[in-house]
């Protein structure tokens, strides 16, 4: 009965629904996983498996590009490594705003955190309200998306028109400068030097190393940048 | 192709190591007072995260810089700044991208 006392309070509903904002971002990324991995020559059962133990859209469709070319296990773990590697970046960034959170809720929220938990936690820690609530159920939401969709697409995922892949791909940058714009707004010019050095650094070094590590040295690079400006120097 | 034999296992340790990327971080720093200026630090990561995402996700094709003007991911991006200055509502940031590119999409191949 208190779940769904806490279900029908404000700050689960307003949870709800900003997890269902990123139904365009990982309705095409279930999709494309599901097709992948029925082309790897998973079981459906397994791949609806795999997106539960897991999620992890960008560590799926990795390990299964990697499991297609005769990867062993040392490989996978390596490769799953690298592709989640972030997560633990979002983690570390987000554990300042978790004072509110229970022990016991620790797991949960460390189990279906994802990318936008980065943008959507620190916002709500600044709106105030019942965070553990809001966090745990648009992490949960996300999450429920991401099992649904992949069922989805073992199904439906061969009837989709390939001209429509671009264009849904295009909902990854679009969510992420959504969520990163309030937390720039929030920091003003600290925030636009930090985003300004980490996208340069993650696009710049990618002549020198692969993608996922750029993005990492450019997330450091930019939180450094962050704090090269004192506080004092973010009053208009 | 996979068998089973191959499949079970990686689910396992792939799941494994990812719950531990995300949960160590949350267990070991979660509600811990911190030094303020690594605080500060912190604070600026998801902006850091985010941002570098943005950059790889709209100029990135096959691991290779693509920035032309021509570029549809370009223009969306334009009319998603824009989005993201006049109005805080994530659906319409997302939606509006979405619908250009779309458009220009479908209006090239046409």
């Amino acid at each position: 009965m208190t779940v769904f006392r806490l279900l029908r309070s404000a700050d689960a509903v307003e949870g709800i629904r900003d997890g269902l904002l990123f139904v365009p971002f990982s309705l095409p990324l279930a999709i494309s996983y599901a097709i992948s991995a029925r082309i790897a020559g998973l079981a459906d059962w397994q791949i609806v498996l795999w997106s539960a133990a897991i999620y992890a859209g960008s560590a799926q469709l990795a390990c299964l590009s990697a499991l297609t070319a005769g990867a062993g296990m040392a490989e996978l773990l390596i490769i799953t490594f690298m592709a989640n590697a972030r997560h633990g970046l979002i983690a570390i960034g987000i554990s300042p705003y978790l004072r509110p959170v229970t022990r016991r809720a620790m797991p949960l929220l460390g189990f279906t955190l994802a990318t936008s938990s980065a943008g959507l936690l620190p916002a709500k820690a600044a709106r105030g309200g019942n965070f553990q609530v809001y966090a745990l159920s648009t992490q949960i939401c996300q999450w429920a998306q991401w099992l649904l969709f992949t069922f989805f697409g073992v199904w439906l995922g061969p009837m989709v028109p390939a001209a429509w892949t671009p264009v849904l791909g295009f909902a990854v940058p679009a969510a992420f400068l959504g969520l990163v714009a309030p937390l720039i707004r929030e920091s003003r010019a600290s925030g636009i030097l930090a985003a300004l050095v980490s996208a340069a650094l993650a696009l710049g070094l990618t002549v020198f190393w692969p993608p996922q590590i750029c993005a990492i040295v450019g997330a450091f690079g930019g939180a450094l940048a962050g704090i090269l400006i004192p506080e004092g120097g973010n009053h208009d | 192709m996979t068998s089973g034999t191959t499949v079970l296992p990686m689910i396992i340790g792939t799941a494994v190591l990812t719950f531990g990327i995300r949960y160590l971080p949350i267990a070991l720093l979660g509600g811990r007072r911190l030094r303020p200026m690594l605080e500060r630090f912190l604070r600026y990561l998801p902006i850091g995260i985010l941002s570098g995402l943005v950059a790889q996700s709209t100029f990135l094709r096959g691991g290779m810089l693509n920035a032309g003007i021509s570029d549809y991911y370009l223009h969306g991006m334009i009319l998603v700044v824009l989005l993201a200055v006049w109005t805080r509502n994530l659906a319409a940031i997302i939606l509006g991208g979405l619908a250009l590119v779309g458009l220009l999409t479908f209006l090239g191949n046409g």
